[in-house]
């Protein structure tokens, strides 16, 4: 059954996402067995010949309707189901680099149909349980689930999934009015349309995550999610990014070792993606 | 394996820390049952004011015209720092503690307890260090008595950093990785600008503690991990701000300042615990008592 993980990018106010997915693309080449480093990339935007090798297929962004943009293609996030080429699909946000062997998350993942991260990590390698960004999620008691990585197959149980996910994006003022109602998000979020999702479907969250232990994770840059007594909006702020040449990444004075969720768009400079580009010989 | 306790004495102009000394060194003895090795360079104060001091110490180690340490303990007189005596007295006095990064060398056990002089025991759960298998253990976790002030400065190095590691007792096998972390140990010291840059905290003056953490954070790997364990339980500690007022072997009376109330103080009974006893004035009075 083919495996693989699946990017979704458009650019959008100034951000280049297509080119942050390029990088992730890279990392998952770096780090991952040959047979599980399948990757491909559903955009619309134009992506740089030389980093055309790195993706199995390029997919155009099917059934638009318009070219009105919302923040983080939330309308159109759904789609990743029908139109993957892959059985059994890792979805990750394209501001990430993945840093290690995702190898054991397959096989976690052989028990289920879909599942989201619910433990997130700060850059010291601390759990994060602070709701700080999740105010919606604490107080209307949806599942903590992040969209940023999550799995699915292909199956009943993940399309009927993926089309909660399509009619809550696509009727999310009406959605959010009835179960989001404290803290009332104001736009569309892919992981408050996923847990809320979830929260319909099932009366536990135990079909879609792990919330006793952790083994499938990330970092989590976010600045107020990091233990800090004092913080900048801007995590950069606050701390210094050492990216050597053999592509190992210290953020203070801490490596990282795990999917790394950087957030901050300048922090993928020229320097870090030429670092990686000439460890993977492109 | 020769096993036995390491204790550092360096006198400033105020503080008597052989005298100090003697008492955790006599503590050990009775709870421990360890022979204990001395590090001073006063070596005739030593015998001038502790003529008994062959009872109590097994060891003496002088470090007071040894070439190979001399810079080390020359530096060591450049090192200043306040010294409270309760919430309303402090005096500024010589900090002598650079030594300690020397400690594979000079200690003479393949298994050393290292304590401060102002740790005392009061109970034999150290005892344990010497029948388990790791080889170095240090304190993290610690509990400060008055349970209201503010201690975050011992928990992180700062704010951005590492977790905060008490040199203050450390127990280590002689073996090649404890030795490459002396080696570190070291090599930070010799280095302290850069590290407080790249650690980003504020102490301009030369700390163990923060060496050590720094040390032990790069030895896992500059990643939270366990290369190295935990000392049994928490570290018990007051700080130089409380007055110790009584001890006999396994009681210590404190007073302990009070929050909000400048020089005021609440009264502190402890039982079978050892205490980490910030305020070396108290202790010599009591110790002189």
């Amino acid at each position: 059954m083919s495996r693989g993980f699946i990017l979704f990018a458009e650019n959008q106010n100034g951000n280049d996402y297509v080119k942050m997915a390029c990088v992730l693309a890279m990392t998952i080449k770096l780090s991952q067995n040959p047979e599980l480093s399948n990757v491909s990339l559903i955009t619309d935007d134009v992506v740089d010949e030389k980093y055309k090798s790195l993706f199995d297929h390029i997919i155009p962004i099917p059934w638009k309707n318009s070219n009105s943009a919302t923040r983080f293609s939330t309308d159109h996030r759904w789609k990743i189901y029908h139109v993957s080429p892959y059985e059994k699909n890792i979805s990750l946000d394209v501001d990430m680099l993945v840093l290690k062997d995702l190898t054991l998350y397959w096989e976690i993942f052989k028990n289920y149909k879909i599942y989201f991260t619910s433990k997130i990590k700060d850059y010291r390698g601390n759990h994060i349980n602070n709701d700080f960004y999740r105010k919606a999620f604490t107080a209307n008691n949806l599942p903590n689930f992040y969209s940023a990585l999550h799995y699915f197959e292909k199956s009943d149980e993940a399309k009927e999934f993926y089309q909660w996910i399509e009619l809550i994006s696509n009727n999310w003022e009406l959605f959010y009015g009835k179960y989001v109602s404290e803290f009332y998000p104001g736009r569309p979020s892919m992981d408050i349309t996923s847990s809320l999702a979830a929260k319909i479907l099932s009366e536990t969250n135990s079909k879609f995550t792990n919330e006793k232990s952790d083994p499938i994770t990330f970092v989590h840059m976010k600045s107020k999610l990091q233990g800090w007594k004092v913080s900048h909006d801007d995590w950069m702020s606050s701390v210094g990014v050492y990216f050597d040449r053999d592509c190992n990444l210290k953020i203070g004075n801490f490596q990282q070792t795990e999917v790394f969720h950087y957030t901050e768009k300048r922090f993928l400079t020229d320097k870090i993606i030429e670092k990686i580009e000439k460890k993977l010989g492109l | 394996m020769s096993s036995g306790v390491l204790i550092y004495a360096f006198n400033n102009s105020e503080i008597d820390y052989i005298k100090i000394s003697a008492e955790c060194a006599r503590r050990v003895k009775k709870f421990l049952n360890q022979p204990v090795a001395l590090v001073t360079d006063s070596v005739d104060w030593l015998q001038q004011s502790i003529p008994e001091y062959r009872k109590i110490f097994d060891v003496i180690i002088d470090l007071k015209d040894n070439q190979q340490y001399r810079s080390v303990v020359l530096d060591s007189s450049r090192n200043f720092r306040k010294f409270n005596d309760g919430a309303l007295s402090y005096r500024k006095l010589e900090f002598r503690n650079l030594t300690r990064t020397k400690t594979f060398e000079l200690s003479p056990f393949d298994e050393t307890l290292v304590i401060d002089s102002d740790f005392l025991i009061a109970n034999d759960n150290l005892k344990f260090c010497w029948d388990q298998p790791f080889d170095f253990l240090i304190y993290k976790d610690a509990v400060d008595l008055s349970g209201h002030r503010d201690t975050s400065q011992f928990e992180k190095i700062s704010d951005y950093t590492i977790d905060f590691y008490w040199a203050t007792i450390f127990f280590f096998r002689k073996n090649t990785e404890t030795k490459i972390f002396f080696n570190l140990l070291d090599h930070i010291r010799e280095n302290w600008s850069y590290y407080k840059m790249i650690y980003q905290f504020s102490s301009a003056v030369y700390r163990n503690d923060h060496a050590f953490s720094i040390a032990l954070h790069i030895m896992n790997g500059y990643q939270n991990s366990q290369w190295h364990r935990s000392l049994p339980g928490k570290l018990l500690y007051t700080i130089d701000s409380d007055i110790l007022i009584d001890m006999s072997d396994t009681e210590f009376r404190f007073l302990i300042e009070k929050e909000k109330y400048l020089g005021e103080y609440t009264l502190l009974k402890t039982t079978d615990l050892s205490v980490h006893i910030m305020n070396k004035f108290s202790l010599k009075r009591m110790i002189d008592v």
